[in-house]
């Protein structure tokens, strides 16, 4: 498109999804390339860069159908959240962005089916958004084939554990091991040092028990018990006896609909006796800690990514963040009070898009060919952190470039009178852990 | 724009230099190959977590075992209470209880072309539209607003699809076309040797495309698998006349005739006159028609898809067949499983029936094909029952996204229907007072079925047994089975499951 027909039309805003038509409609027209301002007034009208008013389209894979739905809701929420922002600021490279969405159902097959899909049949840059790890695991082979920039949000060690290859990349949010690790030295300085820890007995549960039991120890603490509960139970009564009676901290991880009956029981075996309790709010995404059955819970810890309760990180750049998202300050949906969100991995969705923002306008990619995504593979891997801002409002993070794995602080909270109050945000430092990967050395 | 390229433009990149670290925060995460082999093994099951703590996670602190016990006990009284009247009377009692309301108008004329024009719309939306099941209005308009919310309607006010089936204009359109006038009569006779059975196929393939295949809801796919069922079923109607068609072929129309017996609400003609008239849910049921073979096993398989759906997602289903089901592997690798489930299902609930009341017939020395014909008929009401109860949760969610996509069809911005932004939220499937509320509105839809299906039975061993005794008797195993699913289906609104 040449300078004297650019368009100037307002670009669509709000929650409506960012799709091409709505771009085209919009009709993007000149100027702000570059002008990442990223202020905190939007502008709400804005031109694009003459003869650069083609889109950056970016595959969307997200979990619409199947076990991860409810966290889809809130990932395309976010996600369509951030893709407005960035378009009523100068898209990316002065491009709008237009997100391209696909459902993989929360199946690895269709995963792998939707980013082939996504490169042949759309046509799209990168592709970005999926949170279940065996979704990223089975769709990540075919990106590699496809040479196709794929940025993951699922916290996974997948990314890092150098399993994936090297067009993976997972900019946006903490991976589990050096979530669960930098939660030892609080715990253990501040808890007790004498652990058992309740987990599912699958994998999910073997990454807790392994990687939290070496960083306790490793803090002078000790486990007292690891006890494995098969995923199929749906009631806990009998492993609670046994519990030493030495133990200072019980770590649960447990997930699934059996969770608040295990706090339940929990609750009616210790009564007003008994140890510290810590646990992660994966168990509790999306579920009002104010709930029913879920009183026995208060006074215990909990380990958050990004606060679900506004005063947990009083910045400038999370109240930004929450208010295009959309929740308020419970961490619930402002047009539902009710409908809490996935507040502690759905950042990652904004965040990675910032990424993605960065790395075109660093890189000067301009379309997939070989050339322009190595140049964009590069630009990443050369990223070493992110400071924190609007791009970034869970933090600051260092980005690891051998390991395409990012690490930010995490938080731990205390449940006092049915909300979660943050006591501690712990440092970079206390994730890291020795890397086994090097993604650089894999031929692009 | 400027290309930074040169700063990491080669592939042999170096790890970070802690030491030379911007700000002294660079990572220091060094990496020994050797060490690559033990964590692939260690991740190579290294799977998310967040089966969803919500809506089931509150059943679950219910007392589910007293509203089962409870519920059970329910049906089984109203057994002993019901055998206690004479089947006839009882016949006589549910066809004369109604009550005429008042006059309504003629119907709205047009309503099938409209239809057929939301049909043309709603394939290209499926071609053209947005990707995402939940904005494209197809996968809305079939799996929710058709599939369940027109089971519903029929639940209540009859039997609506003639008017709303969108076939029949293309239909009368092809029938102009071909024969030079749509009042020609159909090249063909319906098959007598065909039956229904066309129909019971193509409800076993319905069932295992919305339950099975792993895309049912896949825009693109769904678009293609209504445009050929469109073709097939405009041709059918063409060739045989649209009654043979939609009576023994068309899955749609045999499955809401099935449903709307349960109608308490019908329009009477009276002389010319409209009226709308009220009686009891299922109270015309005991009038029906005995069914041929295919009708009996239709309503039998009905109940069946409808269970298995149910089934397919309890941890009980997912450990039998090996799965984890706080890992659930997706719906890909679960194809075989449960393809095997639903033809399991499907059979282990015809055997179950037959067995049932050809027992039944025996002891009380009565026939036992009019009865196997006949009784089938007081499981319509348990069919949908389990339907409602089902559906009801992702309907209410479902049904938002619906009213958005079909404010925008196309994914062109339009806001046709007011709706366009609207905020579709589930919060009630994970707020404790409405997933109970809800729950107990299931428990009652399954429990009300159950006392239904009862009373209906007993109205029907009428017809087929002579005397008190040998009426209970013929019943007695089929009474039994529905005390027994009564039980099963409050399980499985309790029990946990993975999605």
């Amino acid at each position: 498109m040449s300078a004297d027909t650019q368009r100037t039309h307002a670009i669509r805003t709000g929650s409506s999804p960012v799709t091409r038509r709505a771009l085209l409609k919009a009709g993007a027209g000149a100027a702000a390339a570059g002008a990442a301002s990223l202020a905190l007034a939007p502008l709400s009208r804005i031109a694009w860069a003459a003869g650069s008013d083609e889109p950056i389209r970016i595959g969307f894979q997200v979990h619409r159908t199947g076990i991860g739905a409810t966290y889809g809701r809130w990932y395309e929420r976010t996600a369509n959240a951030a893709a407005t922002y960035l378009n009523e600021n100068g898209g990316i490279a002065g491009r709008p962005v237009e997100l391209v969405p696909e459902d993989d159902g929360t199946d690895p097959k269709r995963g792998a089916e939707v980013v082939e899909k996504f490169a042949t049949a759309h046509g799209v840059d990168f592709v970005y958004g999926p949170l279940f790890s065996h979704v990223v695991i089975g769709s990540a082979p075919r990106a590699g084939e496809l040479k196709m920039p794929y940025f993951v949000v699922s916290e996974g060690y997948h990314v890092a554990s150098g399993s994936l290859n090297r067009y993976v990349f997972q900019p946006g949010i903490t991976d589990v091991r050096a979530q669960v690790q930098a939660m030892a030295p609080w715990v253990a300085g501040n808890l007790g040092r004498r652990v058992t820890m309740m987990f599912p007995d699958y994998a999910f549960g073997y990454d807790h028990r392994d990687y939290f039991s070496a960083a306790v120890e490793a803090q002078g603490g000790s486990i007292a018990a690891k006890i494995a509960i098969p995923p199929t139970e749906s009631s806990f009564t009998k492993y609670f006896p046994q519990v030493p009676a030495d133990t200072e901290v019980l770590y649960h991880v447990m997930v699934g609909p059996g969770v608040l009956t295990f706090v339940k029981e929990m609750g009616e075996h210790y009564g007003s006796n008994r140890p510290q309790i810590f646990g992660f709010i994966d168990s509790l995404e999306g579920v009002d800690i104010a709930s029913p059955g879920l009183s026995f819970l208060e006074g215990t810890y909990l380990w958050e990514a990004l606060p679900r309760y506004a005063d947990g990180l009083d910045s400038d750049a999370n109240r930004h963040y929450r208010e295009r998202v959309g929740i308020n300050d419970e961490g619930a949906s402002v047009d539902d009070p009710k409908d809490v969100s996935t507040n502690s991995h759905m950042f990652g969705c904004w965040e990675t898009l910032f990424v993605i923002k960065r790395a075109v306008e660093e890189s000067g990619y301009r379309s997939r060919n070989p050339d322009d995504v190595a140049a964009l593979i590069e630009a990443l891997e050369g990223f070493d952190s992110f400071d924190e801002g609007i791009p970034h409002p869970q933090g600051y993070k260092e980005f690891n470039g051998a390991l395409h794995q990012c690490y930010g602080r995490q938080f731990i909270s205390e449940v006092r009178e049915g909300r979660l109050a943050v006591v501690h945000t712990t440092s970079i430092e206390d994730g890291k852990y020795e890397a086994e990967a090097d993604y650089t050395t894999q031929s692009l | 724009m400027v290309r930074i390229g040169s700063a990491v433009s080669t592939t042999s990149r170096r790890l970070p230099d802690p030491a030379s670290a911007g700000s002294g925060r660079s990572p220091e995460l060094l990496y020994p190959p050797g060490r690559l082999a033990t964590v692939l093994l260690l991740l190579a099951a290294a799977p998310a977590a967040f089966a969803h703590a919500g809506e089931r996670g509150f059943v679950m602190l219910l007392p589910t075992g007293l509203f089962q016990a409870g519920g059970t006990a329910a049906v089984a009284a109203s057994f002993l209470a019901v055998a206690w009247l004479r089947a006839a009377s009882l016949l006589r009692g549910m066809e004369s209880a109604q009550w005429r309301c008042f006059p309504v108008p003629r119907r709205v004329r047009g309503t099938n072309a409209a239809a057929a024009t939301l049909l043309v719309v709603l394939i290209a939306a499926g071609f053209a539209g947005s990707r995402d099941p939940l904005a494209n209005p197809l996968p809305l308009a079939v799996w929710t607003l058709v599939w369940v919310g027109l089971a519903f309607a029929h639940a209540v006010f009859g039997y609506l699809w003639p008017h709303l089936d969108p076939w029949r204009p293309f239909a009368s359109l092809a029938r102009l076309a071909v024969f030079g006038s749509d009042e020609a009569p159909p090249p063909f006779s319906w098959p007598r040797m065909l039956s229904r059975w066309p129909a019971v196929a193509l409800l076993l393939l319905l069932a295992w495309f919305e339950l099975v295949y792993p895309a049912p809801r896949d825009p693109a796919v769904l678009a293609m698998a209504v445009a050929g069922y469109s073709v097939l079923t405009v041709t059918g109607m063409v060739l045989f006349g649209e009654g043979s068609w939609t009576r023994n072929v068309e899955v749609f129309s045999c499955f809401f005739r099935m449903v709307s017996g349960l109608a308490p609400i019908r329009i009477a003609d009276e002389n010319g006159a409209r009226r709308l008239v009220l009686a009891f849910p299922g109270s015309r049921l005991p009038a029906s028609d005995a069914l041929p073979a295919a009708g009996v096993v239709f309503v039998v398989i009905a109940l069946a898809t409808v269970s298995f759906d149910g089934l397919s997602r309890t941890f009980w289903w997912l450990d039998l067949g090996g799965f984890n089901p706080l890992e659930h592997p997706g719906r890909s690798a679960l194809v075989g499983w449960n393809t095997l489930g639903l033809a399991a299902a499907a059979a282990c609930l015809l055997a179950a029936f037959a067995i049932c009341t050809l027992a039944g017939a025996r002891w009380s020395g009565t026939p036992a094909a009019p009865a196997l014909r006949r009784f089938v008929v007081s499981i319509v009401p348990i069919a949908f029952g389990y339907h409602f109860a089902h559906y009801l949760p992702s309907f209410l969610v479902d049904a938002q996204y619906a009213l958005k996509a079909l404010s925008d069809p196309m994914g062109e911005g339009w806001n046709l229907l007011g709706a366009r932004e609207l905020h579709v939220t589930a919060s009630f499937l994970t707020h404790h007072a409405s997933v109970v509320a809800i729950w107990y509105a299931q428990v009652a839809a399954i429990v009300a079925a159950h006392v239904i299906a009862v009373v209906v039975l007993h109205a029907l061993a009428g017809g087929t047994a002579s005397g008190r005794r040998a009426q209970v008797l013929s019943q007695l195993p089929l009474t039994v089975l529905m005390i027994a699913y009564t039980l099963f289906g409050l399980w499985l609104l309790s029990t946990p499951v993975a999605a």
